[in-house]
């Protein structure tokens, strides 16, 4: 089994879907049996849900109007 | 204007049709991946430059973040999402159908505002703060959580907004640029490290270095609301 140290500097990766397939499955292995590990891995993933969150409500209905606003004039003009 | 006016307001109610976007849970391993919001195809011939409706528009939201925490003036921000998109619109000539158009507005952007910060004669200055002892703290903090019955995501719910924004503006700019790139507009290491310049070893390095004080921030933060007198630091 893949150790922790090896673990921890690879869940980032993990959670990001960043990692080699051939060590996701060693990692998903580890996870699944270390008491250590998996509370460092469910945090990270809390961090990373929270932040999708906030970033779905960072959005401005009315900055879409502004801007297509924007384009629409300059393709008038240029064109 | 009359013309631009109507035009605008047809194209606008196509467009906040297919406003909806809906994100799920991430899968294991992996996180979910913004993929933009969809634009009709009928608009197409609307702005008079195929494919740009299409390619480029979906990524306003996303570019709108980039630019938030980049500026971190609300007012700015708009502009430069503006500017970013006149920019690209007037040089979508150049853009390679089929590669990757969200990188490419993401370069857009930043680079206008390098370019304006410098014209303003701003000071830029990077600073690479001392990341020593972050681990150890948060630990510390997590473990306070997890002996008071909370869950890590009982935690980050009681993060507003506000304070979320305030903890990434405080993070150097070469932390929070990768972090933003990548948490909260959704680009892959790859696209990041292509936007920034730099290579993806140090987009990695960054972001989780970047990561670790974000929520260290947070956790200070969370603890103090939660319990009150805030988290025993210990000696450091």
């Amino acid at each position: 089994m893949m150790p922790c140290d090896q673990v921890t500097d690879r869940l980032w990766a993990f959670i990001d879907g960043e990692l080699p397939d051939d060590e996701v499955q060693a990692v998903q292995e580890h996870l699944e049996v270390c008491g250590r590990c998996f509370p460092q891995y469910d945090w990270d993933r809390a961090y990373t849900r929270f932040m999708h969150s906030a970033s779905v409500r960072m959005t401005s209905p009315a900055l879409r109007r502004r801007v297509f606003e924007a384009l629409l004039r300059e393709s008038m003009q240029s064109g | 204007m009359d013309r631009i006016r109507v035009t605008m307001m047809k194209a606008m109610a196509r467009l906040n049709r297919s406003h909806v976007r809906q994100r799920q849970d991430p899968p294991q391993p992996g996180r979910p991946r913004d993929t933009g919001v969809p634009v009709a195809a009928s608009e197409s011939g609307v702005l008079g430059k195929p494919g740009f409706s299409e390619e480029a528009l979906p990524w306003l939201d996303a570019v709108h973040r980039f630019a938030l925490r980049l500026t971190r003036n609300p007012a700015g921000a708009e502009d430069l999402v503006q500017e970013t998109f006149l920019r690209a619109f007037r040089s979508w000539d150049q853009f390679e159908m089929g590669t990757n158009c969200r990188s490419w507005l993401f370069t857009i952007c930043r680079n206008t505002h390098l370019h304006e910060r410098q014209r303003a004669s701003s000071r830029y200055e990077l600073t690479e703060t001392d990341a020593t002892g972050d681990n150890v703290a948060a630990a510390s903090l997590m473990d306070q959580h997890a002996v008071a019955g909370g869950s890590p995501d009982d935690f980050f719910e009681q993060i507003v907004d506000e304070r979320l924004l305030a903890a990434i503006d405080a993070l150097v700019e070469e932390f929070r640029e990768p972090l933003i790139l990548s948490d909260l507009a959704d680009l892959s290491y790859r696209e990041i490290a292509d936007v920034l310049e730099i290579p993806v070893g140090t987009v990695k390095s960054r972001l989780f270095r970047a990561r670790r004080q974000l929520r260290e921030a947070l956790l200070v933060y969370g603890m103090e609301s939660a319990y009150g007198d805030g988290p025993d630091r210990g000696s450091q």
